[in-house]
């Protein structure tokens, strides 16, 4: 089909026969016989063109000109709807993002190895020297098995069990899965199933397993919901093989979707509504189950506590960051109380996710948006003239390794492609551990090998001794990057 | 000069423009209305539904002038119609017809102060807004870690309710993050056919009547296509979204009926129905004085006086002549 272009008009012959007397203007012009449509001239013809006021009225067009303007006339309305359609189906195509996609588990040692969460929920390790092999016989579940979903909380291993949960969804129809495996053999020991999210990692006491869970589709677990609960800390039973038992659980006004961290018996973790919860395990405690203590936060809870010193350390999403005294508040019974004497808050410019370290009585801690503080975990204020700072969001916990011959420094994880590096005495800049993608996971130093495991899912291995990149595989497949 | 404003200067200009606006849509479009999002939630009671519907009216209610506009657009169309037909008739048989009959209505559309695309400017405008919203519900309420995590790049430091997220999405019972599809009963169904109903009100009082018969079946196949349509891809649609576009559909009704009279609905727009102009043209009688004054525009689109003896006065002014009608007058 002959379609009309700048092209072809250019080197259509240039007919100059105005017609005269007759332009647009003209208020007459409709009482003008309309022009003689003319003979064909090699294929052309000519047509009268009232538009062109300045050049000559008459101008050539290819015959098939008419004809295709007619037909994309008649296809317009199906133009118009497939325009609708593509629009609706971009639209739609974007629930996507209601779908998790995990990778933020952390590397762990035990033992000669190194295990790792890959982001599609499967387990694996490599050796812990300086080979780093990958180890294609061990996994859970086993290779060519369907994996369990995204997962994001580092899993825990505790004497010859590995532990984890995992969560995926079908838009907002979700479903958890905490499990049990065998570190020997890879088998799977038992698992624990909910319609819920659990994003946080286990906390693991014996035979009992902690994690926190959004909202419960009750007729799935036969278990009626708590009015008013918008999440769980539940505590399972993982003695009986096969069938774990629901022990107790804590209902809370808004979703769990932190670390908990259990010490002396009481489990501490904090919910999206800002509310951080003291629960005890029993003994001398009080009833399993029951709420020591909680505290009202500035905002949302995510990040895994940190307990040292007799205090307990995490940040919120109001930008704060606390430091609760954990005597003080269990003297002073349930209910939440104000800061007291000895507690501290720290204003930061960013949301807090990040699991905090101590590290030679420097408490370092990073924000969303990029800011590594180094405060003083007994009074709170800031030890680093600046804060250190890097490209994207710090969700990991820092990790800390020794420069040579510079002394102590930390590796800091970000969403970009960097990890950064900072001396710990004052905060400079290093040259950091360049990676392929963002690290949301924490970071783990064993040895002179730094691990990271990035948001696309590759596990690389540095050498702390010149920043070097030793290894990458992937998580889950052991293949190199 | 002349090719600084040339035709292919201007588009590739104008895709300049439009791809700049896509590069910076987060910045432009949809990060300011997540932080509008949240600080409505809480201002109204920390419910986010109320805040997805006041903001609906905001939007609506900001693009008033841009409707009045657009309806007026719409009614000098309307009275345009029977010319439109006397001259589809005149050049029917012609093989150039249909340029000679482009040029004339561009013409005509000019002399009255129509803008041809002035109708398609509110809708132009919304089709952001829409696809702003769809994104900015999913990221005020985020679903995943990931998006929470992002949530606290988009929100601006100085905004109060910044750290009251993560929002809770409930309203009336209803996840208004999650899809239509899976809202309780009967929101389920509701939602999806309110919707339809309310794009068909929209579609109908807002119509411009056609002289062509080809283009009314046309018209009339969209009036209940698109709704049902709509309607159906709705199940997919989040049901924050959902309720976005039915309260705009809804205030959209409102507005053009406050402006075009209530019986825009019953198909009387303007006080001149499309059949009667449609007779009118074909009895000739108005065409054939038209052609006798010569005048290019004339007394039969009488809701056009105003308009047209204003862009004469422009014309006029621009000229530094007497305007057309008063030389008119003398003759």
């Amino acid at each position: 089909m002959k379609v009309v272009t700048t092209q072809s008009r250019r080197l259509a012959p240039s007919i100059p026969t105005p017609v005269q007397g007759i332009t647009p203007e003209s208020p007459a012009n409709h009482d003008i016989p309309l022009p003689d449509p003319g003979p064909k001239t090699a294929g052309r013809r000519e047509y009268f063109d009232p538009t062109r006021r300045h050049t000559s009225p008459l101008t050539t067009y290819p015959e098939r000109t008419l004809g295709h303007r007619k037909g994309q006339r008649r296809t317009r309305p199906f133009f118009l709807a497939l325009l609708f359609s593509l629009s609706v189906f971009i639209l739609t195509a974007c629930v996507g993002d209601l779908d998790p996609d995990g990778g933020w588990a952390a590397p762990v040692v035990d033992g000669d190895h190194v295990y790792i969460g890959a982001k599609d929920g499967r387990i694996t390790r490599l050796a812990l020297n300086e080979d780093g092999r990958f180890d294609n016989a061990w996994g859970f579940p086993a290779a060519g098995a369907d994996t369990l979903g995204p997962l994001y909380g580092t899993p825990r291993v505790d004497g010859d069990r590995v532990f984890g949960a995992t969560y995926d969804c079908d838009n907002l129809d979700c479903e958890a899965i905490v499990f049990g495996a065998s570190v020997g053999t890879g088998q799977e020991l038992w698992r624990f199933e909910r319609q819920t999210q659990v994003v946080g990692a286990v906390a693991v006491a014996g035979d009992t397993v902690l994690f926190g869970t959004a909202q419960i589709d009750d007729e799935f677990d036969n278990d009626p919901g708590i009015a008013g609960a918008a999440g769980y800390l539940y505590a399972i039973d993982t003695s009986t093989a096969l069938a774990p038992t629901v022990l107790w659980r804590v209902a809370t006004a808004d979703a769990v979707w932190g670390t908990p961290v259990i010490f002396d018996d009481v489990a501490y973790f904090g919910d999206l509504g800002g509310v951080f919860h003291a629960v005890s395990l029993g003994g001398s405690n009080g009833d399993a189950g029951s709420e020591i203590w909680t505290f009202k936060a500035g905002g949302a809870i995510v990040a895994e506590p940190l307990i040292a010193d007799g205090k307990v350390y995490f940040g919120d999403f109001s930008d704060n960051f606390y430091a609760l005294d954990i005597a003080a508040r269990e003297a002073a019974g349930p209910g939440s109380h104000p800061l007291s004497a000895g507690e501290w808050s720290f204003d930061s410019d960013g949301w807090f996710w990040a699991t905090p370290l101590i590290h030679d009585n420097v408490l370092y801690v990073g924000t969303l948006n990029g800011k590594f503080y180094a405060l003083d975990p007994v009074t709170g204020s800031q030890l680093w003239e600046e804060p250190g700072e890097v490209d994207g969001q710090i969700v990991g916990r820092a990790a800390v390794f020794e420069e040579t011959g510079k002394g102590p420094a930390l590796a800091v994880p970000s969403g970009s492609d960097n990890i950064g590096a900072f001396m710990a005495s004052n905060g400079s800049e290093l040259n950091g551990f360049i990676t392929d993608g963002g690290v949301k996971a924490d970071l783990l130093v064993e040895g002179a090998v730094l691990y990271a495991h990035t948001t696309g899912d590759d596990l690389i291995r540095f050498k702390i001794s010149d920043h070097g990149r030793i290894s990458c595989v992937d998580a889950e497949t052991g293949a190199a990057c | 000069m002349g090719a600084l404003f040339s035709r292919r200067t201007m588009i590739i200009v104008g895709i300049a423009v439009v791809a700049a606006a896509i590069w910076e849509f987060n910045l432009i479009v949809i990060n300011p209305m997540v932080n509008s999002l949240v600080l409505l939630d809480k201002i109204l009671f920390s419910n986010f539904g109320l805040a997805i519907i006041f903001f609906t009216v905001t939007v609506r209610l900001l693009m008033i002038p841009l409707t009045v506009m657009q309806t007026r657009n719409m009614r000098k169309m309307s009275a345009l119609q029977p010319r439109m037909k006397a001259m589809q008739a005149r050049y029917k048989d012609h093989p150039d017809g249909r340029r000679l009959q482009s040029a004339e209505t561009m013409k005509m559309y000019k002399a009255a102060g129509v803008s041809p695309v002035g109708c398609l400017g509110p809708m132009v405008l919304q089709m952001p807004i829409w696809f702003g919203l769809y994104r900015a519900i999913f990221k005020a309420v985020p679903a995943t870690p990931e998006g929470t995590a992002n949530l606290s790049a988009v929100l601006y430091g100085w905004n109060p309710a910044a750290s009251d997220v993560p929002l809770d999405s409930m309203f009336i019972g209803m996840d208004l993050v999650d899809l239509v599809q899976n809202a309780p009963a009967p929101f389920n169904f509701a939602l999806p056919i309110l919707v339809g109903a309310s794009m068909w009100a929209q579609q109908k009082i807002s119509a411009m009547p056609s002289m062509d018969e080809r283009s009314a079946q046309t018209n009339q196949m969209m009036l209940w296509l698109m709704p049902i349509m709509f309607g159906f891809f709705t199940f997919q649609f989040p049901a924050g979204l959902a309720v976005y576009i039915l309260f705009s559909n809804l205030i959209g009704v409102a507005i053009t009926a406050v402006i075009s009279g209530p019986g825009a609905l019953l198909g009387t727009r303007f006080g001149t129905s499309a059949a009667t102009a449609a007779a009118a043209v074909e009895a000739g009688v108005v065409e054939a004085e038209d052609e006798q004054k010569g005048e290019v525009i004339d007394g039969t689109a009488t809701v056009l006086g105003e308009d047209s003896r204003r862009s004469d006065r422009q014309r006029a002014r621009k000229a530094r002549r007497k305007p057309r009608r008063r030389r008119n007058r003398r003759r």
